[in-house]
């Protein structure tokens, strides 16, 4: 599926070593510090609910069936879904979606299927942004959602960095490991692999000359200053996003 | 409310754009839909795999406009490619935060015609990870007394339209299809989840332990989703055992502790849950840790401690839009059906799991 509903189709797309064809995306500037959003939240109150785009026609799907956001501090998910007894489910598709007033007309929907842009489905968040618009970062999005009380969909997610990629003593490939050690590897979020750093096994116990065991750390990563021996004490590097 | 206010506060106030979803029409998904054609030399054959789901088939990698090109879906259509030595289509048709709901209606059904070319030899879903996520994070700010109908709540929901899916499916996927396979759910959050709660149980007046009380519940839509395939004539790929066990046997029970956890076809709720819950619970880890010998590991999950790691490249997926590709595979021959990164990343992992089901021919 190829994004040509979007304003600023390339006449000139490139094609990757790979053989595939990049249609390029309009350029996107950088997202603005959401501390200044948090800052002039109540002052733009108003002026959102100015965005408000008249209530659709028709409701696609039970699955926004969802509690409307309250405009207090954000509350808890109660329940969602539907009761115990549930009834089969009837399979529904949506008709053609009529044009949509408070929409530019570039914006309009002109079929029914979630191949076009803008999307059709009204739940899809890029609906509701333009190629004009600068492209926010998952963080920031769940962020802004969540700033909105809403934690459904993308917004039950944690943010990238929840768990960043430890960092550690490389072991190289051919050093050989004494029992209780690990070679852990990772990757990053972009799909770059990480070095293999050195951990200690899980369950293994370590002993001092005298017979005390030796305490671990929590997170079973082997400081450069407890290597065993004949493995240089250089870091690993965590590769920077592509 | 005009255009020309509209585009000004659009263009100045991004911010409160997104302000304005929340009011507006409560979205909270995304749409990442992604084909990739694996393009194997000599042969011009080209049969299709259409997968459905939510940003794990979506190949999510904390980024609002692209996805994995390598997501399960994909890892599995290479291996498919070297085994009937033909092209394939890789269509992922996936909404990242969807619920199961979500996922039957506006992907499955919403979507069907692409099960429906005749060209269709795979169909394959995943579904009800969002329901766990969202029920997870209610109950965890949950104050008082537990209420524990959240959790009911999205297991009912998923064993709903987990069957719902696969009966669509049987119905309505192109006669050619030789194979419908269901991938069911990791833990995703295992050890983060190993903490109290907030509520106090009605019955003991204690907290609860998070991970405790949620593990039984996966474990039952897991069950459901593999039970329910066994039924309705779909695979079941237990990606739940193939992460959350060591490749080895850690407890000495004499099984490879990731198959010791796997599915018994005809086994009972009550025996998979007990299984899972307690007789192997001391061989569960947290994905991040995956374990592939008693010396080695990988991490299967992404920074956000959710989604699971893949090799590679990424694809436009998104805010603005999906895309399409072809190109040669990465690996065309797999000596034992494995590739060689086959247990290095938690997408390999789930696409060769999925693989063991591929028919011997199309």
């Amino acid at each position: 599926m190829s994004s040509a509903g979007q304003q600023a189709a390339d006449p000139h797309p490139v094609v990757d070593d790979d053989g595939v064809r990049w249609l390029r995306q309009p350029g996107s500037a950088n997202w603005r510090n959401l501390v200044l959003l948090v800052s002039v939240l109540s002052g733009f109150a108003v002026l959102v609910s100015l965005l408000h785009a008249p209530a659709p026609r028709t409701e696609p799907s039970a699955a926004r069936g969802l509690p409307a956001v309250p405009a207090d501090p954000p509350v808890p998910i109660s329940t969602r879904g539907p009761p115990e007894s549930v009834p089969p489910p009837v399979p529904t598709v949506a008709g053609p979606e009529p044009a949509d007033p408070s929409l530019p007309p570039q914006w309009q929907p002109t079929t029914a299927t979630a191949d076009d842009w803008p999307s059709s489905d009204l739940n899809d968040i890029a609906r509701y942004i333009s190629p004009a618009d600068p492209e926010p970062t998952a963080a920031e999005l769940i962020h802004a959602l969540r700033q909105t009380g809403e934690y459904g969909g993308i917004a039950a997610f944690n943010p990238p960095g929840t768990s960043p990629p430890l960092v550690g003593i490389a072991v190289p490939e051919d050093f050989e490991l004494p029992p209780g050690y690990v070679r852990h590897y990772q990757s990053t979020d972009d799909g770059q692999p990480i070095e293999a750093i050195l951990m200690y096994a899980p369950e293994h116990r370590f002993y001092d000359a005298d017979g005390n065991e030796i305490e671990i750390p929590e997170d079973r990563v082997v400081p450069a200053d407890r290597l065993p021996a004949g493995l240089l004490p250089r870091a690993v590097e965590i590769p920077a996003a592509d | 409310m005009n255009y020309t206010m509209r585009k000004a506060v659009r263009t100045l106030l991004p911010a409160a754009l997104l302000l304005g979803l929340g009011l507006q029409a409560q979205a909270n998904t995304l749409n990442q839909n992604v084909s990739w054609t694996v393009d194997r030399s000599g042969t011009s054959t080209k049969y299709r795999v259409v997968a459905y789901g939510d940003s794990i088939y979506a190949g999510y990698n904390g980024s609002v406009s692209n996805a994995a090109r390598y997501a399960a879906p994909t890892v599995d259509s290479e291996y498919l490619s070297a085994l009937w030595n033909a092209d394939i289509e890789s269509i992922r048709r996936a909404k990242s935060g969807a619920v199961a709901q979500d996922v039957y209606q506006n992907k499955i059904v919403g979507e069907r015609s692409y099960m429906q070319a005749s060209s269709t030899r795979v169909v394959t879903f995943e579904m009800c990870g969002n329901d766990g996520l969202q029920a997870r994070s209610s109950f965890k700010s949950q104050t008082g007394t537990c209420n524990y109908s959240v959790l009911n709540n999205a297991l009912n929901s998923c064993k709903t339209y987990v069957a719902a899916g696969m009966d669509y499916i049987n119905a309505n996927a192109h006669p050619n299809t030789r194979l419908k396979v269901i991938s069911n759910l990791y833990y995703p959050g295992y050890n983060a989840d190993n903490v109290q709660s907030s509520c106090r149980d009605a019955t003991t007046g204690q907290t609860v332990n998070m991970r405790t009380t949620f593990l039984p519940v996966l474990a039952k839509m897991n069950y459901w989703m593999c039970e329910y395939a066994r039924q309705k004539g779909f695979k079941c790929a237990d990606s739940f055992a193939q992460y959350m066990g060591a490749d080895h046997d850690g407890n000495g029970d004499g099984q490879i502790d990731a198959e010791a956890l796997r599915y018994v076809a005809g086994e009972s709720e009550a025996s998979y849950v007990n299984r899972i819950s307690n007789t192997l619970r001391p061989t569960l880890r947290d994905a991040n840790f995956k374990f592939v010998s008693s010396s080695t590991s990988y991490d299967y999950i992404q920074s956000d401690d959710v989604h699971p790691t893949y090799s590679g490249t990424t694809m436009t997926a998104g805010i603005w839009g999906g895309s399409s590709g072809t190109g040669a595979p990465r690996y065309s021959s797999f000596s034992g059906g494995k590739s060689p990164i086959w247990n290095r990343f938690g997408h390999e992992r789930m696409g060769w799991a999925l693989s063991v089901y591929n028919p011997a021919t199309p």
